[in-house]
């Protein structure tokens, strides 16, 4: 039996394209089960999500399987013939297997490490299991990707550190205060990423928040959807009094919060932690409040630059998770020729 | 029968425990806290206590020595009967100790300062301690002739 993978990703096939493939999670099972019946597949296994749509398959022989698995996504879909022909990829054991384990680890995601993509491939699996499109050559293979994915995060340092704006943000925020469900936030402006930072603040237990904008309808909608408070433009300074860190995000040419301000404030908050975030572009907070005790001040530059930092460090670790995914993909295909011998 | 020596001991080396613990989580402050401003991001991907936890565990270790510590010296005043206070280097330099730990937390506990501030008051304060635990002993003539 050959392990043999067809599929696109993102590097291979543009998000209009990835789109018209895409399995929807309520007809996977459909997929599998069609493909099982159809191509004659005794496994399969349909890994499918905004990035990449790849159908895992254990065929008995390969010729003439790419063309037909291709063929059989065009059908399901109802695509027109041509479309996609260029952006699949076709590996066959052991290459089939190394692919598998790297997308579980992370390493062919589009960021570098995330481990989203390891959800997403158990779940896969789980679903294949439910269609009973899964045997023992597919629970061994998956089982081993699933071990092979841990490896390379705990040995190696691929996943550590934030790679987006609102990550690093958040993860600032945690090295300062302990527990974000008795701390304020106040978001002042409307920009895009300063409501990421806030959602991943919300989503990490953040109860108490202010919503100020110069259109106070604007603060209100937000303020309505994220379960905070609406602040007239006005109450601003007076909110800053009860806020713990601050995301500003606006579009003013100008300092809104000044040194003097933030010296009186902290005078006021008996010198609690005070978290700024500065995203907006001009700089809405005077870099000299970062000099302050006690005031820890970062601009769209800082964070972007500790992304990128964290980035460029994933990638100084690629090679190490290679060599581990290599090492136990060579294993796993030396185990299923041994197998194959004595069976 | 645990006798009154014993509990005087043990109250000032449990009170000098807390202040190394005040001390080191103060340390620890005081390194996050650099580290923070200056934006380094090899730091920011480590797994660490929050400078909130650090500024929690200093407050109660603090409060805990002070307390472990007056219940000591007042066993020691019990155990001398009003002598030596005066006299000898190991009480004064206590006393030192519990007046500055003292001020120590009247500047935190009324916010008159806390962050970095503190947690540098409480490594200084735990140099004082170190003095009062093994420096006298070593440079002064004393009736303590234990540490």
């Amino acid at each position: 039996m050959h392990i043999a993978v067809l599929g696109l990703n993102h590097r291979t096939a543009p998000v209009e394209v990835r789109e018209r493939v895409a399995f929807p999670p309520e007809r996977v099972a459909e997929g599998l089960a069609r493909l099982r019946r159809e191509q004659e597949v005794p496994e399969c296994v349909i890994l499918s999500t905004c990035n990449r749509v790849e159908l895992y398959c254990a065929l008995p022989e390969v010729n003439g399987h790419r063309a037909a698995l291709a063929n059989f996504v065009n059908q399901f879909h109802a695509l027109e013939p041509g479309l996609v022909d260029q952006t699949w990829y076709w590996h066959l054991q052991p290459h089939s297997v190394t692919h598998l384990f790297r997308v579980a680890a992370g390493l062919d995601s589009m960021v570098l490490g995330e481990s989203e993509i390891l959800g997403q491939v158990k779940e896969a699996y789980q679903r294949a299991t439910s269609a009973e499109t899964v045997g023992r050559l597919f629970h061994g293979l998956f089982q081993s990707a699933f071990s092979v994915a841990k490896e390379v995060r705990t040995k190696t340092q691929i996943g550590r550190g934030a790679v987006s704006v609102s990550s690093v943000a958040v993860d600032l925020a945690r090295k300062i205060f302990a527990d974000f469900s008795t701390k304020t936030i106040l978001i002042f402006g409307a920009g895009q990423m300063g409501e990421a930072t806030l959602r991943c603040l919300v989503g990490r237990g953040a109860r108490h928040v202010l919503v100020g904008n110069r259109s106070y309808d604007a603060a209100e909608a937000l303020a309505a959807e994220i379960g905070g408070r609406p602040v007239a433009a006005d109450d601003v300074p007076a909110a800053l009094r009860e806020a713990d860190i601050l995301i500003s995000s606006t579009a003013a040419d100008r300092y809104l919060v000044t040194r003097p301000q933030v010296q009186a404030l902290m005078r006021q908050r008996r010198q609690r932690p005070f978290f700024v975030i500065d995203i907006s572009v001009p700089r809405n907070v005077d870099p000299a409040i970062g000099t302050l005790d006690n005031v820890y001040l970062y601009n769209i530059d800082d964070l972007q630059g500790i992304a990128a930092a964290n980035l460029q460090r994933r990638a100084d670790e690629l090679e190490a998770c290679l060599s581990i995914i290599d090492t136990n993909a060579q294993r796993f295909v030396q185990r299923l020729a041994r197998e194959s011998i004595l069976a | 029968m645990i006798s009154r020596m014993a509990w005087h001991i043990g109250f000032a080396l449990a009170g000098y425990a807390a202040f190394l613990i005040a001390g080191a989580s103060g340390l620890a402050y005081l390194y996050q806290e650099r580290q923070l401003k200056r934006k380094n991001p090899a730091f920011l991907r480590r797994p660490v206590s929050s400078l909130e936890t650090l500024d929690r565990l200093n407050l109660w270790a603090l409060w805990s020595g002070f307390l472990l510590l007056t219940l000591g010296a007042l066993d020691g005043l019990q155990l001398a009967r009003g002598r030596m206070v005066l006299t000898d280097p190991k009480a004064l330099w206590t006393l030192a100790t519990w007046s500055a730990y003292a001020g120590l937390l009247a500047v935190r506990t009324t916010a008159f300062s806390r962050g970095p501030k503190v947690a540098a008051l409480s490594v200084l304060c735990l140099m004082l301690v170190g003095f009062t635990f093994v420096g006298v002993n070593a440079l002064l003539r004393t009736q303590h002739p234990f540490f």
